[in-house]
């Protein structure tokens, strides 16, 4: 019962989030790097419901292939960065210092997913292998994110309304990754709670992408 | 009787491909995708039948998890190469994934009807209609649409199909979980909800083009 109430709260948070983010983005022309934001919300939505979905229909639900919406998320987080904006902002010859750093981003991701690893070894191999597969794409997604907030904002002034999105997303990779570590120690409460926390930050970034529209300056 | 979904595949597409002689452009390239969308499915369909006595789950997990990572995968296939050799318009490659997405979900009707013909009834028949071939176009559809940046943003294509591709695969896992559950309406009514969703936001941004011209 528990899980069913997490659950619904997170998947309405996750529905608000999305829905919030198409009305106001899928009107007009905003740009494609906002927009991927909405679609990495509706993708959390999507595996909400297919947790929600499993419970109510009495399928084990602590890794299914509905567990890949965090992987889809974060693809199209990556498919905002890299896909959209790098080849805007990043020409291939300055910001060397900006690239360096950004390397802190997912060798942070890395070792997170390594303890998620760890904690869910003992308790399913399967279920282990799977997350870390689910939370790879935040290595590469993380690095663009840091990257992008650590570029110069001078020639580039749309970049300012990127930095805050960027910034959630990093959030909520590290959120996303807690969860998984925190849901293999099967207690329904904490995963809950964690799972709520999930759906929040998704809210969040939602809503930097929402305000990043206002800004945008091109 | 011989093997049943091979014998329902032949009713359905061999008449598809004699029209394919008699039809010439447009037509033709679309009767091809629905003829493909029914290879696909009976593909499919034996793979599913294969692995799934390789592996220890029961057929209602199996359904829900493996199934619809295989079908979305190999509806992409079709899609990939037109999208990758014959550079299509956005529009056409669209059409043609639905086109897809609707030839297998007619191939895969008539195998879950034909299968249970003794307790199947019209009302079944229009459930399962609706609802899978909005499921599946819907799906397909989705993939398309990551597939149009192939040859204009190709960064953004091997990440936004990726993902799309994700999206499918859990939706319609979401899909076979609740049809096969006492829940079974509400697995309908999704694919119905999921299309008007998609139908008034593509209505949404049409609009400000047309008001631009």
């Amino acid at each position: 019962m528990q899980e069913i109430i997490f659950g619904l709260i997170s998947f309405l948070i996750a529905v608000l989030s999305f829905f919030l983010g198409a009305v106001k983005l899928f009107k007009g022309k905003k740009p494609l790097y906002l927009r991927l934001f909405v679609c990495a919300a509706g993708c959390f939505a999507i595996q909400q419901l297919s947790y929600i979905v499993n419970l109510w229909c009495d399928i084990p639900s602590a890794v299914s292939i509905g567990s890949f919406g965090i992987f889809g998320c974060n693809f199209f987080l990556l498919s905002a960065n890299y896909g959209t904006l790098d080849k805007v902002v990043d020409d291939g010859k300055g910001s060397k210092t900006a690239k360096i750093i950004a390397v802190i981003a997912p060798v942070f991701m890395a070792v997170l997913a390594a303890v998620s690893f760890m904690f869910w070894k003992n308790k399913d191999i399967l279920g282990a292998w799977l997350w870390l597969i689910i939370l790879l794409p935040s290595l590469p997604a993380s690095y663009f994110n840091l990257k992008h907030i650590l570029l110069p904002m001078d020639p580039f002034e749309f970049l300012r309304a990127t930095k805050l999105c960027n910034i959630a997303a990093i959030v909520f990779y590290i959120v996303t990754a807690v969860y998984v570590i925190l849901s293999s120690l099967s207690n329904s409460v904490v995963s809950g709670i964690s799972s709520v926390f999930m759906s929040l930050s998704v809210l969040w970034l939602t809503l930097c992408a929402v305000r990043g529209a206002e800004k945008w300056g091109i | 009787m011989g093997n049943l979904n091979l014998i329902l595949f032949i009713s359905f597409a061999a008449p598809l491909l004699m029209t394919l002689f008699v039809c010439k452009g447009k037509a033709r390239t679309l009767l091809i995708f629905l003829a493909l969308g029914t290879v696909v499915c009976l593909f499919c369909g034996e793979l599913s039948t294969v692995i799934m006595k390789m592996l220890p789950f029961d057929r209602k997990y199996y359904t829900a998890n493996f199934t619809p990572l295989f079908e979305e995968v190999f509806k992409a296939i079709p899609i990939l190469v037109y999208a990758f050799l014959y550079k299509p318009k956005k529009r056409d490659l669209l059409e043609c994934s639905v086109l897809v997405g609707v030839g297998f979900a007619v191939l895969e009707n008539a195998f879950i009807l034909a299968g249970a013909a003794s307790t199947v009834s019209v009302a079944n028949a229009l459930i399962r209609g609706f609802g899978a071939g909005m499921m599946h176009g819907v799906c397909t559809l989705a993939i398309g649409y990551g597939m149009t940046f192939v040859h204009t943003k190709r960064k953004l294509f091997y990440t936004g199909t990726t993902a799309l591709l994700t999206v499918a695969v859990i939706y319609h896992s979401v899909y076979n979980t609740l049809v096969q559950s006492e829940h079974q309406l509400v697995g309908f009514i999704l694919p119905a909800v999921t299309f008007i969703i998609v139908f008034v936001v593509l209505q949404g941004m049409e609009k400000p083009k047309k008001t631009a011209k």
